[in-house]
């Protein structure tokens, strides 16, 4: 029998990737109990059992990965860091089960809200608990840390990789004997954009980098990398929990940093108090060094945004609406003027 | 059945209403609120939703709550038979409501005004301390309004700068231009005083007790229920917040040319239940002086841009315009000395 019976929610955003989803009764049945409830919840299910509440993923990713991301939670488990949920092994001790080709694995579920970090309160748990997910992190040694996981030192190469990608979609386009909305906005653009990738390489050649990323190796410390609001969990009980460390990758910490300032300055039109603010919260619980701050600024300048949305349409050509590309491609392209605005503040400032 | 609700067909209706939620209906009426169906357990309301099953289910722990509190005359969503608070037709999710045959409560004298003031402050009250339904998905406005407005007033002083660049203005751009500035100020001004009137420390006490708002207090969600009392409807878009931006939102939807008195005479009632103080009143205003309408158009025009008509747009900033000029009154109230809380 498909589960699909139970479904009471099919959410359009999700559909396509739980449509992937192998539900059966069957599956449960091995897991060892009985399904009441399916609800899915953004790219995972919600189940309800008679054993409680639990949450299902799919392995997404090559066994390699899955055992480095495991060992992720497993270790900040032992490193006294009681805010990731924990894997529910399955009747024979595995961390997962294979069904009909596929692999799904169980968390605990618990209820709360997402963070919201236009919420100072929110943002500053956010924060605290990122600078404790860093200090437990240290000391990972996985059995074999997949080469896309080891990112120690790989910023230029990534960085020199990624223009080039940009300069190839660049021709493809411009070889169109027509072109569409997405691909007038792109070429208005890319030529900032490949500039602001360049400059954004000769800064990091001048910082500390190669330093810091040496430190951070010999630490063996790891990040999230997708330390989104809807990652941070805050249970009614006023506990708070990461989740979905899947992109988790061997990389020094100024990475999650960046990427939680660059996340709250789309939402405050670049507002450089708030980014001040981030650093501020995160240094009183684990102190910035000088040459970290100066890894920022090109970490800020790379566009990396205008980057993903136009391989997103040029090289993955995902399945959405054109209009639904015009809209994040003209916003992700002005981010490049609100950028060189915000770090010239930045810099000031720091 | 007609008009919005035209697709749906009156006997599978009545079957599957009876059949999911165990009751018998006896007649259906569809009005422009919905459908009222009669049954042998009272008048209900059956009403589309666009929201998914766990906002729904957020909405309707939330409605449980308050009720289970003591403040009974608000429609209660239904749970049917499994459990759930909705139902699903043709690919479409419904609730089904307790409802009342009142009509829309107009708050016209001090007297009415002071009612609605207290069922508000009735509702805050029910809604301490409230852990929603497992499975719930939660909407938090906590903490958000002074970045909010912050990131706000940024917006509107690039829309504006950018116009001011541009060689040719067309009619919207100019009367956007002739009341940009006036509403930046007042963006700035409402973001100030949040920041100087304890909004944050608000926020921290709402966050401490689980405060559930309505998120809609406005002229709708208010309909005549028993004598001289009020029914409060429209809790579906409920959310945790601080209680003072439901207060505000009442006062906005108070018309005439005595805003103002209607305004205290609500702040009254309200703080005999669950009083307010002066950092409390300065947060109300700062909602009051935001201009939301006038922005969210702003936005819509020079922001977004999607589904972009010139004409319509013209026609929307111009009413938003008015309605955050209809506000002044209570504001100016406000601040003549004659606002005096109890």
């Amino acid at each position: 029998m498909r589960m699909e019976l139970f479904m009471e929610e099919n959410r359009q955003l999700e559909r396509e990737f739980l449509g992937e989803y192998n539900l059966d009764v069957k599956l449960f049945e091995a897991m060892g109990f009985k399904v009441k409830q399916i609800i899915p919840v953004r790219s995972v299910h919600r189940i309800v059992t008679d054993k409680g509440f639990f949450c299902l993923k799919r392995l997404k990713f090559p066994m390699e990965d899955m055992n480095f991301i495991f060992a992720v939670l497993k270790h900040l488990k032992e490193k006294g860091f009681n805010n990731a949920f924990n894997i529910v092994k399955q009747e024979n001790g595995d961390d997962f089960i294979n069904f009909r080709g596929d692999k799904y694995f169980l968390t605990e579920w618990i209820d709360g809200r997402e963070c919201d970090f236009m919420n100072p309160m929110d943002l500053d748990a956010a924060i605290e608990v990122l600078a404790r997910l860093h200090n437990a992190s240290e000391g990972y040694t996985p059995a074999v840390c997949p080469p896309d996981r080891y990112w120690y030192g790989k910023w230029p190469e990534y960085c020199a990789y990624r223009i080039e990608e940009m300069r190839q979609m660049k021709e493809q386009v411009q070889a169109k004997p027509e072109k569409s909305e997405v691909d007038d906005i792109y070429l208005d653009y890319v030529d900032t954009c490949i500039n602001d990738g360049i400059e954004a390489l000769h800064i990091l050649d001048k910082t500390g980098y190669r330093d810091l990323s040496e430190e951070a190796s010999k630490k063996r410390s790891f990040i999230h990398h997708d330390f989104a609001h809807h990652n941070v969990v805050h249970s009614f009980d006023g506990k708070i929990h990461v989740v979905d460390f899947d992109y988790s990758i061997m990389d020094i910490r100024m990475h999650d940093v960046g990427s939680l300032i660059l996340r709250n300055m789309k939402k405050t039109n670049w507002d450089t108090d708030k980014a001040m603010d981030i650093l501020e919260s995160y240094d009183r619980r684990n102190p910035i060094s000088s040459e970290e701050l100066k890894v920022l600024v090109p970490f800020f300048l790379f566009p990396q945004d205008f980057w993903m949305i136009s391989r997103q349409y040029y090289v993955e050509r995902k399945d959405w609406d054109e209009e639904d590309f015009v809209d994040k491609m003209s916003i992700k392209s002005e981010y490049a003027f609100m950028r060189r605005k915000f770090i010239e503040e930045f810099e000031k400032r720091v | 059945m007609t008009s919005g609700y035209g697709k749906l067909k009156r006997h599978d209706l009545k079957l599957l209403i009876e059949s999911l939620y165990g009751l018998e209906v006896r007649n259906m009426q569809e009005g422009d609120r919905g459908i009222l169906i009669y049954t042998d357990r009272g008048l209900k309301r059956l009403k589309e939703t666009k929201s998914d099953e766990a906002k729904i289910l957020f909405a309707a722990s939330a409605y449980e709550h308050i009720y289970n509190n003591g403040f009974r005359q608000i429609s209660c969503i239904n749970r049917n038979l499994n459990g759930s608070g909705h139902m699903k037709y043709d690919k479409t999710n419904y609730i089904l409501q307790d409802f009342t045959n009142g009509r829309v409560y107009d708050a016209d004298t001090t007297e009415k005004a002071a009612v609605a003031g207290k069922a508000l402050a009735e509702i805050h009250k029910a809604g301490e301390h409230f852990m929603p339904s497992p499975g719930s998905r939660a909407r938090v406005d906590w903490g958000k309004w002074m970045g909010k407005f912050k990131a706000n007033s940024i917006s509107l002083k690039k829309y504006k700068d950018l116009i001011y660049l541009k060689e040719k203005k067309s009619g919207i751009d100019k009367i956007f231009l002739e009341n940009a500035n006036e509403f930046l100020e007042k963006m700035q001004h409402a973001h100030s005083l949040l920041n100087e009137n304890g909004y944050l420390d608000k926020v921290r006490l709402a966050m401490s007790c689980n405060q559930v708002t309505h998120g809609e207090f406005k002229k709708h969600a208010i309909l005549e229920g028993e004598p001289e009392g009020v029914f409060i409807t429209n809790f579906e878009e409920c959310s945790y917040d601080i209680c003072e931006f439901d207060i505000a939102t009442l006062f906005e939807s108070f018309s005439g040319k005595n805003k103002g008195e209607l305004a205290v005479a609500a702040a009254n009632a309200y703080s005999e239940v669950r009083p307010l103080d002066d950092c409390s009143v300065n947060i109300i205003k700062a909602f009051l002086i935001c201009p939301k309408r006038f922005f969210k158009v702003a936005e819509s025009i020079y922001g977004r841009r999607k589904n972009y008509n010139e004409l319509e747009l013209t026609q929307k900033l111009m009413r938003s315009i008015k309605r955050e000029k209809k506000k002044e009154e209570i504001i100016k109230f406000i601040d003549s000395g004659r606002w005096i809380i109890k």
